[in-house]
């Protein structure tokens, strides 16, 4: 289990990572979300042990990782840009690796890339952007660590490699209860991939969780009602209001946008129990849509008073 | 335990690139072979260790560029992410590459210096004596030298975040102790000091500061005997400076790999504490290095309150000038990255800011914290260095000037008064600073211990009285005289006294004493030269006088008592008339006697021996004679030289006895010649029929 305790980061001034708490327990795909220059990379650093928090404890298993070699054995971290020696090849990293992890297997690295088509005795430096990425995914996948943190993990991938990489992921994490902490500015990467998601922005964590149970939680429901009078013309954030007021202390309105004479509302509370209260309005038409994981957090943060829109076009 | 963890390893990953351990086995390589050849020609002349420059050099370059290929990983930041993140902790992979790089200049090195020292021992059966030991003290000197540059260059890849710096930082080390004392202590002295000439402190303190001057020292490049350098052991207080500098850059090297954050990478500096050196330093050493400039460039006193205060206005001026472009340069990135924070949501960054500054306004946040004067503090402290130092030149200059040891607190004196016993040329180029040979050779001459210490004691004080009725050196018209008091503790105090002639005549009470005698003629102190060759030399003639060892010893003899009775005066009235050339069998050195034509006894001697005295050089058949004349620049008057050429006996009739052998120009202050005329004659020794070329003077 990764523990994050109100941990901070600064940069001179600049505050990278600002205050942030989270837990990540054991056997997880756990998603770091942000735009560049969110404080994903750091936080991300600060857990592989390469940079010291400013306050705050990381810990690893309950051991904190920073300069403890014992604790970062159970870890493999894989930069946006991974590292390889000139001229080497995937064979001498492995030679390399399996000196810093024992549980190292060659034989697993081998096969893996039997199925990608990576030569392991050519240099790495010949290999392409996303060719690089596979290998190395390979390499910390085999590594035997107990822990995979990963920055930007399938990026400079094309989609059929990114979801053969998916598969060993899950195949890894299913086998070895394996836990692997991904941070990347895209979405979609992450969506249907990971079971939690971390929200980070400006140095902060805005939201963190699980989807599933998010999504339990909250309900989007389309609907068109009748037009009284200049209504139409009103201004939203008062049939905002009005609509809040009208849902009571049951239901909280996350998110209430009107396009002409649609009306969309994501409510958290009691499914059932919202449509019901949302039918005494006699509705010309009521209905319920599959919510996106973009569309959870939007609400979620929107509520949290950020300007959500603008964090995930960045994202998407 | 995983294997990782264990240093061995590491050790073995720093030699990945094997870029350091081939650079250093190629270059001893290359040296070894280069050494064995110079060796093979002149085993001689050739130092394998200690006393080679080439091995000085490579010792040096070796420290810095071995450092900087172990330590480049400091400044990648891709590889350093690398490395940290691995089950390894910073220090491992710091001071495993530390040895790596220590274990392949150190072997190369050693056996280098064993295959050398056994080929010149082969070579040289003197050398075979002290090979082993030669051998075990060049590794040690050079071993040490190599760590110097290695662990300041080391400092600098830790406290420099881009290479840029690095290479400012190791400048910094290396010259700052040489700035200090060549370019600020030394011109300082010399321009506020009327009676500067050298501070011996000075160049101890060089050796101290300036770790290319410890070097050279710590190597043996200022012994030059061969014998004294196969045996060279530096002095124990250079061992000590070493040892400082190895120890203090190494420790450093320890607290700063330690404290370093990977983040920085990428910034100027990696600590904003070297930052603050750097800027203080240049904010000190600017100013005053320029007014070092001024001084000796322009014509401003230094020896005087007006003059004082002018250069310390300039410091001040050009300090704060300096601090505040260090300022500009260190804000300009942050300040602007810092700002567009702000702008491009204020709402969250200002809170940050009254939180960390505590300040209520964002722009009253910046305005003091990124203010050009935001370090009032650091500003002052260089003010106040800087007026200390020019402060302290000008304080002292009255002491140091005035300054006259007791005769109970000295061991010796020792004193050159400039023209007197030298030729017309060391005169000349004698100066009043240190570095000139002739007074050099002088002050190593003329030392005093007896008699001549309290006269000579008298003759300096009353110098150093009068010195402030005329001011600084350059007033002094008629020529100066350089003192050094040898005090019971070993401490040296050289000074320069500008002497007119009257005190220049008062110098006869130091000259007129027996110790002095001794010292401006050695061969008084000569016994038994019954067995030396006695040559008479007056420019023309080479004629060794056939005298029996008695007649040897007696003339010999005579020529010391009238030496004896020798006084300052009699030396206004005429030349030497020829030189006795006295060489000992024994070890081959040679005195020179002076034959004044007023040593009537001497002169008696060898006119009854066959030799002509007082012959003038036109008295021999001459050829020709040539005068060159050099003309200054004047009104409506190009410079030029005047060349007159002479060949008949009408022509030479003019310059009977007028001409003196440039050799015997031995007192150009007391019997001064013509020095504006360069005169050549071409005569034939009627002895041998040889044909002499004779460079005089006109009397």
């Amino acid at each position: 289990m990764i523990e994050i305790k109100d941990v901070t980061k600064y940069f001179d001034s600049n505050c990278a990572v600002n205050h942030v708490t989270l837990s990540i327990p054991e056997g997880v795909m756990f998603g770091l979300l942000g735009t560049n220059g969110a404080g994903k990379s750091t936080l991300l650093r600060m857990m592989a042990g390469i940079l010291e928090s400013d306050s705050g404890k990381i810990l690893l298993d309950g051991e904190p990782v920073y300069e403890n070699p014992l604790c970062k054995e159970k870890l493999f971290y894989l930069p946006d840009v991974p590292y390889y020696f000139p001229n080497s090849s995937m064979e001498d990293m492995i030679r390399f690796y399996r000196r810093n992890y024992p549980g190292m297997q060659k034989d697993g690295v081998s096969c893996m890339a039997g199925q990608l088509n990576l030569d392991m005795s050519m240099p790495l430096r010949t290999f392409s952007k996303g060719m690089k990425r596979q290998a190395f995914l390979i390499l910390a996948l085999c590594s035997g660590t107990r822990y995979l943190l990963c920055d930007e993990v399938f990026d400079g991938l094309d989609p059929v490699a990114a979801e053969i990489m998916k598969g060993l992921l899950r195949e890894e994490m299913k086998e070895r209860r394996m836990t692997v902490i991904a941070a990347s500015h895209k979405l979609r990467d992450l969506e249907d991939f990971c079971q939690n998601i971390g929200i980070m922005h400006k140095g902060g964590m805005m939201r963190d969780g699980s989807l599933k149970e998010r999504a339990r939680e909250v309900t989007k429901f389309q609907c068109v009602f009748h037009v009284q009078g200049n209504a139409a013309a009103k201004e939203g954030s008062l049939e905002r209001k009005q609509f809040a007021e009208f849902l009571g202390d049951a239901f909280e309105l996350l998110c209430y946008v009107r396009e002409g004479a649609f009306t969309t509302l994501v409510i958290r509370g009691d499914k059932e129990g919202a449509a019901k209260r949302l039918k005494e309005k006699h509705p010309v038409f009521l209905g319920e849509m599959p919510m996106t994981l973009e569309e959870i957090f939007i609400a979620e943060i929107e509520e949290a008073g950020y300007d959500i829109r603008k964090v995930l076009q960045q994202m998407v | 335990m995983i294997s990782v963890k264990y240093f061995s390893k590491w050790f073995k990953e720093a030699g990945r690139g094997h870029a350091a351990a081939v650079f250093s086995w190629g270059a001893f390589l290359v040296y070894t072979v280069f050494t064995l050849l110079e060796l093979s020609v002149s085993a001689k002349e050739c130092y394998a260790g200690i006393g080679n420059d080439s091995l000085l050099k490579l010792c040096i370059v070796l420290g810095i560029t071995v450092a900087a290929v172990e330590y480049w990983y400091l400044h990648q930041s891709a590889k350093l992410d690398f490395y940290y993140s691995l089950p390894v902790k910073k220090g491992t992979v710091f001071w495993s590459r530390y040895l790596h790089g220590i274990v392949h200049v150190f072997l190369p090195l050693t056996v280098s210096l064993a295959v050398l020292s056994v080929y010149g021992g082969a070579k040289d059966p003197e050398f075979l004596l002290c090979a082993g030991s030669y051998a075990v003290r060049s590794a040690a000197v050079f071993f040490a030298v190599f760590l110097m540059f290695y662990h300041m260059t080391i400092c600098a890849f830790l406290a420099g975040g881009r290479l840029a710096s690095v290479f400012l930082l190791d400048l910094l080390a290396g010259t700052t102790g040489l700035v200090v004392v060549r370019v600020i202590g030394t011109v300082y002295a010399e321009h506020f000091f009327a009676a500067y000439y050298r501070i011996p402190a000075f160049e101890r303190l060089e050796e101290l500061l300036a770790p290319g001057t410890l070097a050279e020292t710590l190597a043996g490049m200022n012994v030059y005997e061969r014998q004294e350098v196969l045996e060279y052991v530096p002095e124990g207080r250079i061992i000590l400076a070493a040892a400082f500098w190895i120890l203090l850059s190494g420790l450093l090297s320890a607290y700063l790999q330690k404290k370093r954050k990977p983040e920085n990478v990428g910034k100027v500096f990696a600590f904003p504490g070297a930052y603050r050196v750097v800027s203080f330093l240049a904010a000190v050493m600017i100013p005053l290095s320029f007014v070092s400039l001024l001084l000796e460039v322009t014509e401003i006193p230094a020896q005087g309150n007006a003059g004082a205060a002018v250069l310390i206005a300039v410091c001040l001026v050009v300090g704060i000038l300096v601090h505040l472009l260090a300022e500009r340069l260190d804000l300009r990135g942050r300040k602007r990255y810092d700002y567009e924070q702000s702008i491009e949501e204020p709402a969250a960054r200002a809170p940050l800011l009254r939180r960390r500054r505590g300040m209520q306004q964002t722009e009253e946040a910046f305005g003091k914290h990124y203010g050009l004067f935001r370090r009032k503090w650091q500003m002052f402290a260089e003010g106040m260095v800087v007026c200390l130092v020019v402060g302290g030149f000008l304080a002292g200059a009255d002491s140091f000037d005035h300054e006259i040891p007791e005769q109970e607190e000295l061991r010796a004196i020792r004193i050159c008064v400039n023209g007197l016993n030298m030729s017309y040329k060391e005169l000349e180029e004698n100066e009043t600073k240190g570095d000139s040979y002739g007074t050099d050779r002088g002050l190593s001459q003329y030392r005093f211990t007896e008699e001549g210490l309290t006269e000579g004691l008298k003759w300096a004080g009353m110098l150093a009285e009068k010195q402030e009725e005329k001011g600084s050196m350059k007033e002094a018209q008629y020529t100066f005289a350089v003192v050094c008091y040898e005090g019971k503790d070993g401490t040296e105090k050289y000074r320069a006294y500008p002497a007119d002639e009257e005190e220049f005549q008062a110098f006869s009470s130091v000259f007129d004493t027996e110790e002095y005698k001794r010292m401006a003629y050695p061969a008084l102190t000569w016994t038994d030269v019954g067995d030396n060759r006695f040559t008479w030399r007056d420019g023309v003639c080479g004629q060794v006088l056939p005298l029996s060892k008695k007649e040897k010893e007696e003339v010999f003899q005579i020529w010391k008592e009238e030496m004896g009775g020798l006084k300052m005066d009699d030396l206004k009235t005429a030349a030497p008339e020829g030189i006795l050339e006295m060489r000992s069998e024994r070890w081959g050195e040679i005195q020179r006697l002076l034959i004044y034509p007023f040593f009537e006894d001497t002169v008696s001697f060898l006119k009854s021996h066959g030799i002509e005295t007082g012959k003038d050089l036109l008295d021999y058949p001459v050829r020709s004679l040539d005068v060159r004349s050099v003309r200054p620049a004047g009104k409506n008057r190009v410079s030029g030289a005047v060349m007159k050429h002479y060949e008949t006996e009408g022509e030479f009739a003019g310059w009977k006895d007028r001409l003196v052998w440039e050799e015997l120009d031995w007192q150009p202050l007391l019997y001064p010649l013509r020095y504006e005329e360069e005169i050549e004659i071409e005569a034939e020794d009627p002895a041998s029929g040889a044909l002499t070329e004779v460079r005089c003077y006109q009397k």
